[in-house]
């Protein structure tokens, strides 16, 4: 029983990882790299371009985060704070 | 999660690789044969002849032609055949309909006396390469996203290959022969990091080609939502459009030779060694007209050389080396993945290259199936569907998409020339090629003799490349034994790598029947002899 309940629960886990990489993942890539776009000393076009080449790498990265961090729910939070305040950081920058 | 940075990587490369591996089997082929386009065009149809006519010539009847036809157009292209992805002189202008409205036209022509090139219709090599990023049958944005999706989990996968492999260089030196579930990881490691900056540079600037549909809001962050705020970025980004505007007060031009020639002067000046192969003459016969001349690519940093001057007088109007800003590292990245400056050497560099990621991404599919497979076969109630399903896959896609391709080849030739929807029924027949193969991997795998089915499947494919000089010698007159008397190097080759896939697929059937086939023959010929004995 124990290993049929450890199962179910190491399913229930990897759904979970998968539904932060994929969903928190894409949203905190496009909150990091327009935060990017906007801080980045090039002009316009130029730090536009430069911060789209670079989302993959940001979105590579996060993927591989959230599949080794030992502990789901924290994984889960960290991004969370991330998101948050990149999308914080965003919105004062746009509209200030 | 499982424990360990290490393991939950391997987790991760095991299940994000099978998930995806029969689509980036498909990229991965479709576009490697797409570094030989134009040569795959050019044995499509065959009815074009080789071009001879030298650029003056070239020039001389663009300018006739346009200045027939193309008194109206807004704005004039000429192609050169100077290069091997423009066979022919090819122009496209405006011309004025029956109701006044201007319409676009594109046509190819024999530069040497002004007529109009036509052949068989066919997808040619064009329609192969662009399966690799738009696929076929689905809506186009779809189709965009889809390969996005996968092209984001192979670079996941080499990611997380590349941390899995803790000694990536001893292993790379390594190969167990013979032994199962080990001689298949080894060569699906050998095939990944022998060509690897290969790999992740054709992920990485595949997702780099589509950025801006792939994460339009970076750009929609400073320009805004909707198609107007999109386009209006590509203006300023891309630099589109006329670089200034029509005075409306006619005037003479020069004859395109005469401006070429002064181009020429102009990059001589500029010790500029590269070839203007491409004119965009904007608003033709006005005060105002310029005539713009895009260069060759002689290296993956060159791209973006603009050179204009006055149609007109001939005067310089602005010379721009190469693309400026990030616009020059953004054309970097798309230049090493079209491979546009590759020559012929390099080219086949690209080529092998790509062959190598169809053969890593084949050797793990394979390697999943026979890590799992004597579990499989030792379950009580008969193979798992998911097993069934997934080596039935594995087997289809593997052998069924070159096989596919040979089909490709074959209806070109075997469809009637003047049969309306060739084009479109080349296409299908590649498709339904491959479902076929599909479903007899399927067949057989659920009745636990995949082995067969790889055995008898890569005869089929080696046949079918086999018959495409055949056929072709049958069909035309620009056979193999033809083409090598004219040395006509495209057709030639074309036929003869045919022959050599062949070859490659007959010599695998071979390997499959010696090491998987002979010893179920003989266990079960053995069985019977103990069987008869009792």
């Amino acid at each position: 029983m124990d290993h049929v309940f450890s199962s179910i629960r190491a399913n229930k886990d990897v759904i979970f990882r998968v539904f932060i990489a994929v969903a928190l993942g894409y949203s905190i890539t496009m909150s990091l790299s327009i935060l990017l776009s906007l801080l980045l000393p090039l002009n316009q076009v130029d730090a536009i371009a430069a911060s789209s080449m670079l989302s993959f790498a940001i979105f590579t990265g996060f993927v591989m985060f959230v599949f080794s961090a030992k502990s789901t729910k924290r994984v889960f939070l960290h991004s969370l704070i991330v998101l948050v305040l990149s999308a914080a950081f965003n919105f004062l920058f746009v509209t200030v | 999660m499982k424990s360990g940075f290490r393991q939950s990587m391997a987790w991760l490369h095991t299940w994000t690789g099978i998930l995806v591996s029969w689509l980036l089997y498909f990229i991965f082929v479709t576009g490697t044969l797409g570094y030989f386009d134009s040569e795959i065009d050019a044995w499509m149809a065959p009815e074009l002849p080789q071009n001879t006519a030298s650029v003056s010539a070239s020039l001389n009847t663009a300018n006739t032609h346009l200045n027939t036809y193309g008194r109206d157009a807004k704005e004039w292209r000429i192609y050169l055949p100077l290069v091997r992805s423009e066979p022919h002189l090819w122009l496209r202008y405006q011309q004025k309909n029956a109701d006044g409205k201007l319409k676009n036209i594109s046509k190819t022509l024999n530069g040497e006396n002004g007529e109009e090139l036509t052949h068989r219709k066919t997808g040619g090599g064009q329609a192969l390469y662009r399966m690799h990023y738009r696929l076929h049958y689905l809506p186009k944005q779809f189709a965009y996203y889809l390969v996005g999706v996968f092209t984001v989990f192979m670079l996941l996968g080499l990611v997380t290959g590349i941390v899995v492999h803790k000694k990536i260089f001893k292993e790379f030196f390594t190969f167990r022969r013979n032994k199962g579930a080990s001689s298949w990881l080894d060569g699906h490691n050998l095939m990944s990091v022998v060509s690897l900056p290969f790999h992740l540079m054709i992920t990485y600037s595949g997702l780099i080609m589509f950025m801006f549909t792939y994460v339009p809001f970076v750009m929609n962050a400073s320009y805004g939502f909707g198609e107007e705020n999109k386009q209006h970025f590509f203006d300023d980004y891309y630099q589109r459009g006329a670089p200034n505007s029509p005075s409306g007060i006619a005037a003479n031009q020069l004859p395109l030779n005469t401006l070429y020639q002064k181009a020429e002067a102009v990059l001589e000046n500029h010790n500029d060694s590269r070839r203007a192969i491409a004119i965009r003459v904007f608003h033709p016969h006005d005060l105002n007209s310029l005539a713009v001349f895009s260069l060759e690519q002689q290296s993956p940093s060159d791209d973006g050389a603009k050179l204009i001057l006055h149609a007109t007088t001939g005067e310089l109007y602005s010379y721009i080396p190469v693309y400026q800003g990030t616009r020059h590292v953004h054309s970097i990245f798309l230049e090493l993945h079209e491979g546009m400056f590759a020559t012929l050497p390099v080219r086949w560099l690209y080529f092998f290259a790509g062959l190598t990621g169809c053969v890593m991404i084949a050797s793990g599919m394979v390697l999943w199936t026979t890590k799992r497979r004597k579990k499989a076969l030792a379950n009580p109630d008969g193979l798992p569907f998911s097993f069934k399903l997934t080596e039935g896959l594995n087997i289809g896609t593997v052998v069924g998409l070159p096989a596919a391709i040979a089909v490709y080849f074959l209806a070109n030739r075997l469809i009637a020339v003047d049969f309306a929807h060739r084009a479109e029924w080349e296409m299908h027949s590649f498709f339904i090629t491959w479902c076929c193969f599909i479903g007899y991997g399927c067949w057989y795998s659920a009745r636990k003799l995949a082995a067969v089915a790889w055995y008898r499947l890569w005869l089929s494919a080696g046949f079918l490349f086999a018959l495409v000089p055949i056929v072709n010698a049958l069909t035309t007159h620009r056979g193999l034994i033809n083409s090598i008397k004219h040395n006509d190097v495209v057709f030639a080759a074309f036929d003869f790598i045919n022959l050599v896939a062949a070859i490659s697929c007959f010599a695998i059937a071979l390997l499959v029947k010696k090491h998987r086939l002979s010893p179920i023959a003989h266990k079960l010929q053995h069985t019977r002899q103990k069987e008869a004995a009792v």
